[in-house]
């Protein structure tokens, strides 16, 4: 029944014709044949802003176009239920000067903004944000978010690493949980309608314009155009590429960024990919920082507490990237424990006592349970570094628009690149890069649309057809074998890991580059046996390891080609950020035969002096 | 070891039986689990997952019968529950339109969710640009209805949705209802509860398999229990529901201070009520019910000071 | 085995389900147990009145708990919803709302200390199965027996917690110690729908109606149920259910006191099993 409400909805609001409306009963391929006799596209379903993903950026993204004009028809799409996103992961908190009290200031923000990021930040971007970050607080309280209090009953902040000050707003320890039903909730007032089970798996860019994506209903396995007059790709981050060492979702695929980058758009610093220090060692879900902060340590096979060897005045608690930095080279140098993916030091918490552990790690100790299947209280847990933010994505031209340079396609969040987080983001900046983008991509995208046309749909129509026969072509054959495609997808994590992880050297990235061409072969032979187009989650996962290849790809061409380390980016065999040659942002595309190619845009620098980051 | 998978392909339902070795799954999760005989058994087996740490809630399904989310489930509790059984069923959440194996349709729940008006309508003293002020007693209050991940655990279990689920609602429906009409910054809480009551709010059958399987502690029940007691204080209370309710609370406080069946049904659907009646009189042929009782049983021991200690409670906590 | 109770018999047991509380008080001599009923015990609330007021409800079943303190004696209840409005309360009390709620418990000279456990029929004789088993005259040996938990004798387990609420097995230990047979039978966890009869009728006619169905299906000779309101719904509304669901199926649904007294070789009239409303005379 509401199945068929939500699709009737989201046609009847904003539909051509009704033609295709009924895909899951006539059959793609009849609605299609239907709508070639007609020479003005109908047949295809189409709205005025479609908006992919619904993270807090799809969220907010949503609303706010919905309120820029409320007579246009504004669809969210998501290959899964609203609210299973990366946004709902997030922890730690939000940051947003609100509290002017102790000095801090928008431009505070801005700078050690900069700074994290190792000054690949665009400036003017950078300033801006931090304005519009401050807002977003208060918008979000005003909204229904369930902040953490203070005691005069103000959002209450808490230290996030590499701020001068303390502007990390949270809601307890599940800030980005209750970040995401704030705005799911507020999507659902304000009338939003959502696809959801439906799979994005390209846009079409004609005649330089976008005029709408394919989609893939999941539940019936229809492959169907949609036109757009505008669209929002709020797809999330490509941290998967690194397949099982990651603390983000399953579906942290970057599919959006691959979808970009097959369009011939650009994907900008695509090796910026974080790393967090502590996950668990089996499948790298995210211990947090509480961690260590509560006064957890490391140890290595030596039962050293090893920080001492790296930065003796800190230990544990030295940033991020150097903690994790410190943990891979114990391992390698053998001083960790297991082998292989499975290498780990450990962390120990015990001599904080149950009761301390109990009252306030108590998430941590229940991941261990689960994935260690081990007790912190009675024993140190495994842990390594997990890839954890991906600061590369869609190249979009300003902040004060979230436009990409194709007219009508517009992204934001962690799927995009317009330079907030440089090559290292702050922890607190991506859930309110997420929301401020996404606020500002939708108003700009019903804007966009108000005055726009819809495109012909000729290369969507084509496109939708090469993709119906791929499906045809990978899961029609009879042939593949059960694993063929999961053991190709653990190959690549490990292989990306090793080679482009946290140590990247010239050597290794070369010998990865053959590794990713011998993947990508196997990758397009490989056939998916189950021809079942209702629900078949296999050929999702093949199309999200197809595209996690290309993230892959385009990573390796930026990693190989900044012969510096700066930020999350760390060359053994160039130790120094070089700001002659790599003060910019690599700009990654792929031509039509799908070669990358690789161009250089400088980064805007303002009031921030380029300085050694030093904490 | 076995496990017996209820699968749908999208035109038929059938079982399907994978057989693994305990070993190579007793350190997993039932979400490991899945995924393990997906990725080495069977990749047409069809689930959702996304996070893998409790918090997106993609995961739940049904082992024995019972609601689960599979990520945060450990098979050794498994075992333990069902007692090192060797066969376990494995199924979709129950109470929900099954799209593919362990695949459930969640468009009516979000729609259902649209049905209790979501979102915060703020009170005017606040506004978008200074945001709201909350006192940590009034956020503690809410906070834990706002670790609902929408996993639909409890709407499997629910007993009322089972029997008819077009006069009723998912359990955690009803938590978002609460939470918002529960929120020290919220302008009106009737927007919210009105809404409920619309939607089905005395029809809960107070089964607590809601209470009982959500990973997350919340009690749909008692967040049910809340917004009616809410509406009945803002005068929300005609129907037969609120009267029921009403008159254990009246047999308790003013009059004998224990129920009185009788006056309970006549209280319910009044005097000139003939199904109830009917009941009734059942039970005064089986001999159970003294007709005489209608006019009054009599009073417990000590019933003036109940009554004086529930005053007492009440003059304490008048709002 | 606990020998002395302050027995709370609830509401339900003074009236509808009288039969309950004789057989109770047949069985318990039998079994060596001394129940003292609570002089002047008030309705638990039924798991309704805190629709209307929880803080009332709270009060009463502290005062409940309070004069069972007085006897030093714990609390034994065959009705699930007073064990579970009984427990809920003592936990609430037991962890911080003791202070408060004595404040108005003052006002009739009472107080709440936290001394009384709260436990139920079915839980006391499944622990002591054995000596139960060694009690028996007449086995049931030829006897199909459905139990039916009822809601509130498992869940929430928060409250309850006496066993898994997913796999509970005290009831099948207890009726396989009077020597029945105890069937397989899927809606054993169900709910009876009883609390919402008034307010939700066709949905609770079709769950009672299941149940007895289901029953029927698994070839059992009866019903058994531990909870007094349970057995009520399944028996007193069967044949209303039935006619509403069009089914045919109609099974005595008796009390797990009565059950026991059969065992124990009580006379059927002293158990009250001719005050059940499906015949229930063919079972003993
Ligand atoms: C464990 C963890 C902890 C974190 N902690 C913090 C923190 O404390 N503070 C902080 O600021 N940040 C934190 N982050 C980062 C932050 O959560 C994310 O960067 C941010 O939420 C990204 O939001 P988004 O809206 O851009 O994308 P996401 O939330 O990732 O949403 C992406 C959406 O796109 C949809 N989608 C993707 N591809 C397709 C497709 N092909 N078709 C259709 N739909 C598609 C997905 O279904 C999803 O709905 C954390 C991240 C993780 C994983
Ligand atoms: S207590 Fe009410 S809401 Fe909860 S599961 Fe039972 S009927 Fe459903
Ligand atoms: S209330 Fe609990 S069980 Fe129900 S959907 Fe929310 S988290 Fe899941
Ligand atoms: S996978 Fe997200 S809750 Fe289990």
């Amino acid at each position: 029944m509401s199945e068929q409400f939500t699709r009737r909805e989201f046609l009847q609001s904003a539909c051509i014709t009704m033609g295709a409306l009924c895909v899951s009963t006539t059959g793609v391929e009849k609605a299609f044949a239907a709508s070639s006799t007609s020479t003005n596209s109908s047949g295809m379903p189409s709205c005025d802003v479609l908006i992919i993903g619904t993270g807090a950026a799809g969220l907010r993204a949503a609303v706010a176009a919905r309120k820029k004009n409320p007579k246009l028809s504004v669809v969210v799409v998501s290959k899964v239920m609203p609210s299973r996103s990366a946004t709902t992961m997030a922890e730690g908190g939000i940051n947003g000067v609100i509290d002017f009290s102790e000095g801090d200031s928008f431009e505070l923000h801005a700078k050690d903004t900069v700074k994290g990021g190792d000054f690949l930040v665009d400036q003017d971007t950078a300033m801006k944000f931090a304005t519009y970050a401050g807002a977003a607080i208060h918008e979000l309280d005003y909204l229904g978010m369930p902040f953490s209090r203070d005691s005069k009953g103000r959002v209450d902040k808490r230290y996030a690493g590499g701020a001068s000050k303390i502007r990390c707003n949270f809601a307890s320890d599940k800030t980005g949980h209750i970040l995401t039903h704030t705005c799911l909730d507020d999507a659902l007032k304000h009338g939003v309608k959502f696809l959801m089970d439906h799979h994005m798996l390209d846009i079409s860019i004609e005649n330089g314009h976008c005029e709408g994506v394919v989609l893939r209903n999941v539940r019936t396995g229809d492959i169907a155009p949609v036109r757009a007059k505008s669209v929002i790709l709020a797809t999330g981050g490509y941290t998967r590429v690194f397949w099982n060492r990651t603390s983000t979702p399953y579906i942290a695929t970057g599919d959006g960024a691959a979808a970009a980058l097959r369009a011939g758009l650009t994907f900008k610093d695509p090796e910026m990919l974080q790393f967090h220090p502590t996950g668990v060692c089996h499948g790298g879900t995210l211990i947090t920082e509480a961690a260590r902060g509560e006064g957890g340590i490391l140890l290595n096979n030596l039962g050293e507490r090893f920080m001492k060897r790296y930065v003796p005045n800190k230990m544990e608690l030295a940033p991020r990237d150097i903690v994790a930095r410190s943990i891979e080279m114990e391992i390698r140098e053998g001083r960790g424990f297991g082998h292989d993916m499975e290498a780990y030091v450990l962390l120990d918490v015990t001599h904080l006592g149950k009761e301390k552990i109990m009252r306030n790690l108590p998430q941590i100790r229940h991941i261990g349970l689960l994935f260690e299947n081990m007790d912190l209280v009675e024993k140190p847990i495994a842990i390594r570094p997990t890839a954890h933010y991906s600061m590369g994505g869609i190249h979009v031209n300003s902040l004060d628009t979230m436009a990409t340079p194709a007219p009508g396609l517009f992204a934001a969040g962690e799927a995009a690149c317009v330079s907030i987080h440089g090559a290292n983001r702050l922890g607190g900046n991506s859930l309110c890069d997420a929301t401020v983008t996404g606020k500002i991509a939708g108003t700009n995208a019903a804007e966009y649309a108000e005055k726009a046309d819809f495109g012909t749909g000729k290369r969507l129509n084509d496109l939708t057809l090469k993709w119906i026969s791929h499906f045809k072509e990978v899961t029609g054959s009879g042939k593949g074998n059960v694993n063929d495609m999961y053991a190709l997808r653990e190959e690549m994590g490990a292989a990306n890991w090793y080679n482009m992880g946290i140590f990247r050297t010239e050597s290794k990235l070369l010998a990865l580059a053959d590794k990713h061409a011998e993947f990508q072969a196997r990758y397009d032979a490989l056939r998916i046996p189950n021809s079942n187009p209702v629900f078949n989650t296999a050929f999702t996962e093949y199309v999200e390891l197809g595209n996690l290849l290309l993230a892959s790809r385009a990573a390796l061409m930026g990693a190989t080609a900044r012969k510096e380390s700066r930020g999350s980016h760390f060359r053994e065999d160039y130790l120094k950020r070089d700001d002659e040659n790599f003060l910019k942002h690599s700009m990654v595309t792929m031509d039509e035969s799908g070669k990358m190619h690789l161009a250089w845009k400088d980064v805007v620098v303002g009031q921030f002096k380029i300085e050694e980051r030093k904490y | 070891m076995k496990f017996i998978i209820d699968r749908f392909d999208g035109k038929k339902n059938y079982q399907q039986t994978y057989t693994v070795e305990k070993q190579d799954i007793e350190a997993l999760t039932l979400l490991g689990t899945l995924l393990f005989i997906k990725q080495h058994l069977d990749l047409t087996l069809n689930f959702t997952a996304s996070c893998r740490m409790a918090i997106c809630g993609a995961c739940g399904v049904r082992v024995n019968g019972h609601a689960y989310l599979g990520c945060d489930t450990k098979m050794t509790e498994l075992f333990e529950e069902y007692k090192d059984a060797d066969t376990f069923r494995i199924s979709p959440l129950a109470n929900y339109t099954v799209l593919s194996d362990l695949v459930v349709d969640w468009e009516p729940a979000i729609e259902n969710l649209r049905k209790i008006k979501p979102g915060l309508v703020a009170k005017d003293e606040f506004s978008e640009k200074e945001g709201c002020r909350q006192n940590q007693e009034q956020y503690d209050r809410i906070v834990g209805q706002w670790d609902c991940i929408l996993c639909g655990v409890c709407a499997s279990e629910c007993n009322k949705l089972t029997a008819d689920h077009s006069d009723y609602m998912e359990p955690f429906v009803f938590t978002h209802a609460w939470k918002l009409a529960n929120d020290s910054r919220s302008k009106d809480p009737m927007i919210h509860t009105k809404a409920a009551v619309m939607n089905g709010l005395w029809n809960c059958v107070h089964c607590h398999e809601c209470t009982n399987r959500c990973p997350k502690h919340i009690s749909g029940a008692e967040d049910i229990a809340g917004l009616r007691a809410l509406a009945m204080r803002k005068g929300l209370n005609s129907g037969v529901g609120p009267a029921h309710a009403k008159s254990f609370y009246t047999d308790l406080v003013e009059d004998s201070g224990r129920l009185n069946e009788i006056r309970l049904a006549l209280r319910t659907e009044g005097v000139s009520t003939v199904a109830r009646a009917g009941t009734a009189i059942t039970l005064m042929r089986a001999g159970k019910m003294n007709p005489l009782e209608i006019f009054g049983g009599h009073e417990i021991e000590g019933h003036k000071d109940l009554v004086k200690m529930i005053e007492a409670a009440k003059a304490a906590n008048k709002e | 085995m606990q020998k002395e109770f302050a027995f709370f018999p609830g509401c339900v047991l003074t009236q509808a389900a009288i039969e309950a509380k004789m057989s109770i008080e047949a069985i318990a001599p039998v079994l060596g147990i001394t129940l003292k009923e609570i002089k002047g015990w008030s309705c638990c609330g039924a798991s309704q009145a805190q629709d209307v007021d929880p803080l009332a409800t709270l009060v009463a079943n502290a005062r409940n708990l309070a004069l069972a303190e007085q006897m030093k004696l714990p609390v034994l209840t065959t009705c699930s919803t007073c064990l579970l409005m009984l427990r809920r309360a003592k936990a609430q009390l037991d962890n911080g709302q003791k202070e408060k709620i004595n404040t108005y418990l003052a006002k009739g000279n009472m107080n709440y200390q936290g001394t009384s456990e709260v436990t139920s029929l079915l839980w006391l004789l499944a622990q002591n199965a054995e000596e139960l088993k060694s009690k028996v005259k007449k086995p049931l040996s030829k006897l199909k027996v459905a139990v039916f938990y009822g809601c509130h004798s498992i869940r929430p387990s928060k409250d309850l917690g006496f066993e898994s609420s997913t796999n509970p097995t005290s009831f099948e230990t207890v009726v396989r110690a009077l020597g029945a047979e105890v069937v397989p039978f899927t809606k054993r966890l169900d709910c009876c729908g009883f609390h919402a009869v008034y307010p939700a009728e066709k949905s609770v006619m079709k769950m009672t109606s299941g149940i007895v169905n289901s029953a029927a299906e698994s070839k059992a000779d009866c019903v058994v149920t531990p909870c007094p309101l349970c057995q009520m719904q399944l028996d007193i509304y069967q044949d209303d259910a039935q006619e509403t669901t069009k089914s045919k199926a109609r099974l005595p649904v008796i009390h797990l006191a009565q059950l026991v007294g059969l065992a124990l070789g009580i006379d059927a009239k002293k158990l009250g099993l001719d005050y059940n409303v499906i015949d229930a005379s063919k079972i003993a």
